[in-house]
């Protein structure tokens, strides 16, 4: 498969696609990852990062994937290790230097895009069921009696006061991330 | 007041905001910080609702074929530990150190060194269905009593925890399987509760033990409360490298 068309099956959900992805990049993550203090469970964290990035965040294919993937992999990784051991020596960022300044610049928004994502995601992880379904019907376009058919609301008015009440929940949640003023 | 403010901010993404109204809005959005920050996590919130829906089935994708990539690598790490040498080589390897045992244990009389296992106390799993407990959390626990540690370790993953707490918990899990890496990668650098303080700090300390970090061990140690629970002060103060 051609680069755009893994790109194409990654984000259409074609699960051949995810899994060529893994048998073609994994293993370069795994032995970059395996020589800077990580192992292969930690590869695969980051590659599924990595996946979910560019599945939510990357528009069109300006790059070589390969290329693309490893790139967002090494930074997600050298994040993981600063923050937990607050050391920059652990890992040779040498490697990331030789990249194009447009390029890195690119993925520096990936992945600012991705952290926003986690943080609103993380947060949104946090409500109670009814609140996540509850968005995600009104953002589907569901009308109010099908919301409260499936919800079982007793009246229309209950679908906005709770609609209210758990995005003020969420807007907390989110400003509660230690995260939130990096972004925000 | 937030669902005034939430009101507007959806009239105006909706393009429903006209002349003054819509003039006032853009003038609160240039002066305001405060109001403009709130938009712009409205604004995310709204995208990631549409991200959510529009990519729920590639996103499910991914974390199952990653879900299964991860188990084989379990799997095959288990399986390499299974490969065992044949029984006479156990037998041989264990009666050459039996002798030289014997041998040293005559001529040296060693301290008896202190082992991860000797200085390990379980936490208490909640794993009890009484009381307000975390369905995941229970879930994992049964898991680590199962001795199904990755199973734990994915349950706590896909858990509706909060990141430190989540992070605490499969520390903990790692540190039940003695992966001192594992449990000094999770563990939380902040707690909500002094039991929890002491709790974080005692497995800090039996791992970084573990990994020989004498150093590091050292500083931290000299960093611990003296009200530290009396059960985990002994402990630590036992493996002060000083």
């Amino acid at each position: 498969m051609s680069d755009q068309e893994l790109f194409t099956g990654l984000k259409s959900g074609d699960r051949k696609s995810v899994n060529q992805l893994y048998t073609q990049f994994f293993p370069s993550v795994k032995r970059w990852i395996s020589s800077n203090s990580g192992n292969e469970a930690d590869a695969c964290d980051v590659f599924q990062d990595c996946l979910e990035t560019i599945l939510l965040k990357v528009d069109t294919l300006d790059h070589n994937l390969g290329g693309l993937i490893m790139l967002i992999c090494k930074r997600k990784w050298i994040d993981k290790v600063r923050k937990k051991t607050r050391t920059t020596k652990v890992i040779n960022e040498e490697s990331l230097r030789q990249v194009d300044e447009n390029v890195e610049e690119q993925i520096t928004k990936y992945e600012e895009d991705y952290l926003r994502y986690q943080i609103l995601d993380e947060a949104f992880g946090k409500l109670s069921g009814l609140c996540q379904k509850l968005l995600a019907l009104i953002k589907q376009g569901k009308t109010t009696g099908e919301i409260q058919g499936e919800l079982s609301f007793s009246t229309a008015n209950t679908i906005y006061r709770r609609k209210s009440a758990c995005m003020e929940r969420w807007t907390e949640y989110v400003k509660q991330d230690p995260r939130y003023s990096r972004i925000y | 007041m937030q669902e005034e403010e939430h009101i507007l901010f959806e009239k105006y993404l909706l393009g429903d905001l006209t002349g003054s109204d819509l003039e006032a809005f853009e003038q609160r959005l240039g002066s305001d910080e405060g109001f403009k920050k709130d938009f712009a996590v409205y604004r995310d919130m709204q995208g990631y609702l549409e991200d959510k829906n529009k990519h729920a089935d590639a996103l499910k994708n991914i974390r199952s074929v990653s879900s299964e990539r991860r188990v084989s690598i379990d799997k095959g790490t288990k399986e390499g530990a299974k490969q065992k040498p044949r029984w006479f080589y156990y037998v041989s390897t264990a009666a050459t150190v039996l002798i030289l045992c014997g041998i040293l244990s005559y001529f040296i009389k060693p301290e008896k060194a202190v082992t991860y296992a000797d200085v390990y106390i379980e936490p208490e799993w909640p794993i009890k269905r009484s009381g307000d407990g975390n369905k995941f959390l229970r879930g994992a626990a049964v898991q680590v009593v199962e001795e199904n540690y990755t199973g734990a370790v994915n349950i706590l993953k896909g858990s509706d925890l909060d990141g430190d707490e989540r992070d605490y918990w499969v520390a903990e899990v790692f540190a039940k399987q003695g992966e001192a890496d594992s449990v000094l990668y999770y563990l939380p650098d902040t707690f909500k509760t002094n039991e929890r303080r002491d709790r974080q700090n005692y497995l800090k300390v039996i791992v970084l033990y573990k990994l020989n970090k004498q150093e590091e061990l050292n500083k931290f140690i000299s960093m611990v409360p003296e009200n530290t629970r009396k059960e985990y002060l002994s402990i630590i103060k036992s493996l002060s490298p000083n």
